[in-house]
């Protein structure tokens, strides 16, 4: 048998992009139907808020990073500029359909992919502390047990026992096979067991198989979901290989700007999907860290702090950036080399949990985020 | 004198009392708690003042943002607590405008389009039809041995279309037989934006699966090619609906397709 030799790294760059749906209202418990629907897009190996949403009217940008800053952004006002991969994202902004947040991210400043993947999917004060996500509680919470359309179920969306999962994929003739299989297997298997087998062997003829695995097309399938009367009401899709430590690059065509670029596929994917239901959505993108300040020795950065968030969904009426600047100097970067984060994320979820589901900040605030005192930041993006 | 001691040890009581009801670590900064926490991790005074203060320490600095960590603050979500009000709102926060030019704003309104948008202001459309129903088959034309094409003897997809005013639509029932996501009737009721022109013809843009995928093969999007006035289509005779009609459709290269429209009539 061949031996596989995986580094740390070469891993997370392997895995592509998975679509998750979650949120189905159940006919007679759920209460009342939410106000809108909510999509995560997760921007694995830390994105670089930097080169996504160039602060060109910070004097030390140009200074620091001008190899890692594409000369051709988009400018969003006098301070603020946009990455030329974001086409869409771009019309958006000129629609008054989209926001950034800036200078942001989960509380975690020790820079491990594993860990930061963790505490942003968990929500919890601290790396595996959580069994459940911050979605999947927020889902519990608005009584809307989900579905997962994935072999395994990501953190993220954890958080109810009624959840159920699908993997979109399909292979010559296996249909047969599967069911097979799988009969013989439940044999073995009485009860509760024998249930389970049961659904995932009609689960694996199912038509939802037929499904393109790009990502903008998992997220064009996931936005007509999401549209139908009764469909989901939560989706998530993740994005991989950000983790950009040699030649990532300026411009459209770099190895960052590319992946930026699939991030705007992803949501126009969305837009296009959802339809009328856009009006009432809400999508935004996570990352587990931002980037080093400074451009590395190979014309790359390192794992760093504060990034930035996007924002998209007709929920948003007025395009804005939103941010508390701390500055590219030395002395205001944390530890003299990252970005410093001066809003905690979480805060921008609970708004978008808020908007959509129609929970209280309160109560999200305690019981999803384990943080009462979290600050509310809803008026500054919705209003 | 004995005035004066009674008054010195009121004074003395007084600011005691003061001092052991005050937080030990009131006056420290939060990098001073996090310097002593750094020396000494697992003093539990230390711990508690962190915990207290909602912050993170790195290094032996405090860190904004409240960042908890598993090196300082391996908090307990039950013992979490803050002197703090709930929904404190962060008035701090900067809202950057946007601020396009109109230049700007109008190429960046372009960018925002479905893929099947299309600018219809270029035709003459008809809009005094009232509800003509008639049965369409869309046929493949291959050009990969033939310049003019060799249209397949199978049809791509069937059914019914109907048409109001100028708008054009396939009807419930209609479907394509490409496998795949073509079995997704909502291609056909959804992804269509198709008028009819004043003289006949279908102007517009549609899904359009040109490949067939058979079960097990990976799925493939449908195209979304632009209908025309085609040089060689045969347009719907509005004089004679009865009359059979052929719209040809470019689609790639090496195939195209022809939508034959028969059996029109007034509904």
């Amino acid at each position: 048998m061949p031996k596989l030799n995986l580094t740390r790294r070469e891993f997370l760059k392997v895995s592509g992009a998975s679509l998750f749906l979650a949120g189905l209202p159940l006919p007679g418990f759920t209460k009342d139907k939410p106000p809108g629907t909510i999509s995560v897009i997760m921007l694995e190996g830390g994105m670089d808020g930097l080169t996504a949403v160039p602060p060109f009217g910070d004097p030390n940008l140009f200074k620091m990073r001008n190899s890692l800053t594409p000369d051709n952004y988009l400018k969003l006002n006098s301070f603020f500029g946009l990455h030329p991969s974001f086409q869409y994202f771009s019309g958006l902004m000129a629609k008054n359909n989209a926001s950034i947040v800036h200078a942001t991210n989960f509380p975690y400043i020790l820079r491990s992919h594993f860990e930061g993947q963790n505490l942003m999917q968990g929500g919890g004060l601290s790396p595996f502390s959580e069994t459940s996500g911050w979605l999947g509680r927020s889902l519990e919470l608005a009584k809307l047990p989900g579905r997962s359309l994935s072999l395994d179920m990501p953190l993220i969306l954890r958080g109810t026992d009624r959840n159920d999962n699908f993997y979109p994929a399909s292979i010559r003739s296996s249909s047969n096979l599967k069911t097979k299989l799988i009969d013989m297997i439940s044999m073995f298997h009485s009860k509760e067991g024998s249930s389970v087998f049961k659904k995932v062997s009609k689960k694996s003829t199912q038509k939802d198989s037929i499904v393109p695995r790009d990502p903008a097309s998992l997220a064009k399938y996931a936005g007509k979901a999401m549209s139908q009367e009764g469909g989901p009401l939560s989706s998530v899709i993740k994005v991989t290989q950000f983790d950009t430590h040699a030649n990532q690059g300026a411009d459209e065509f770099g190895k960052h700007g590319k992946l930026l670029k699939l991030v705007d596929e992803i949501i126009a994917g969305y837009r296009e999907g959802l339809g009328d239901a856009w009006d009432n959505s809400i999508i935004l993108t996570l990352t587990e860290f931002g980037r080093t300040v400074r451009v590395n020795g190979t014309w790359g950065t390192e794992h760093g702090y504060g990034s930035a968030g996007l924002l998209a969904g007709g929920s948003i009426t007025k395009s804005r950036v939103i941010s508390k600047w701390p500055g590219l100097a030395e002395n205001e970067q944390f530890e003299k080399r990252d970005l410093m984060s001066t809003i905690d994320y979480r805060s921008v979820c609970a708004a978008c949990i808020e908007k959509s589901l129609g929970l209280d900040h309160d109560i999200i605030a305690d019981k999803v985020f384990f943080t009462p005192e979290l600050p509310r930041v809803y008026d500054y993006i919705f209003s | 004198m004995k005035f004066k001691r009674i008054l010195l040890t009121l004074f003395l009581g007084i600011g005691l009392i003061g001092v052991s009801i005050a937080g030990a670590y009131d006056d420290w900064t939060d990098d001073v708690v996090c310097m002593w926490l750094d020396m000494r991790p697992t003093n539990e005074g230390y711990k508690a003042e962190v915990q207290k203060r909602g912050i993170g320490c790195e290094g032996g600095k405090a860190v904004a943002g409240a960042a908890q960590t598993n090196k300082t603050t391996s908090t307990n979500k039950k013992t979490t607590t803050s002197n703090r009000s709930s929904s404190s709102v962060d008035k701090e926060i900067t809202i950057y405008d946007i601020a396009f030019s109109p230049k700007v704003l109008e190429e960046l309104l372009k960018l925002v389009v479905s893929q099947t948008d299309y600018d219809f202001s270029k035709h003459k459309l008809t809009n005094n039809v009232k509800d003509i129903r008639c049965a369409f088959t869309i046929y493949r034309v291959v050009y990969e041995n033939s310049e003019l094409g060799v249209m397949e003897g199978w049809s791509m997809a069937k059914g019914g279309i109907n048409v109001q005013g100028s708008d054009v639509e396939f009807t419930e029932g209609s479907f394509w037989q490409m496998g795949g996501l073509s079995t997704d009737p909502s291609y056909l009721q959804d992804e269509v934006n198709i008028r009819l022109t004043e003289d006949g013809h279908f102007v517009g843009k549609m899904a359009y699966f040109t490949h067939t995928v058979k079960e097990g093969e990976v799925p493939r999007n449908p195209l979304y090619p632009i209908l025309t006035k085609h040089k060689r289509s045969k347009p719907i005779n509005l004089k004679s609906i009865g009359d059979s009609a052929e719209i040809w459709i470019d689609v790639e290269d090496w195939a195209g397709g022809i939508m034959r429209i028969s059996r029109c009539k007034y509904l």
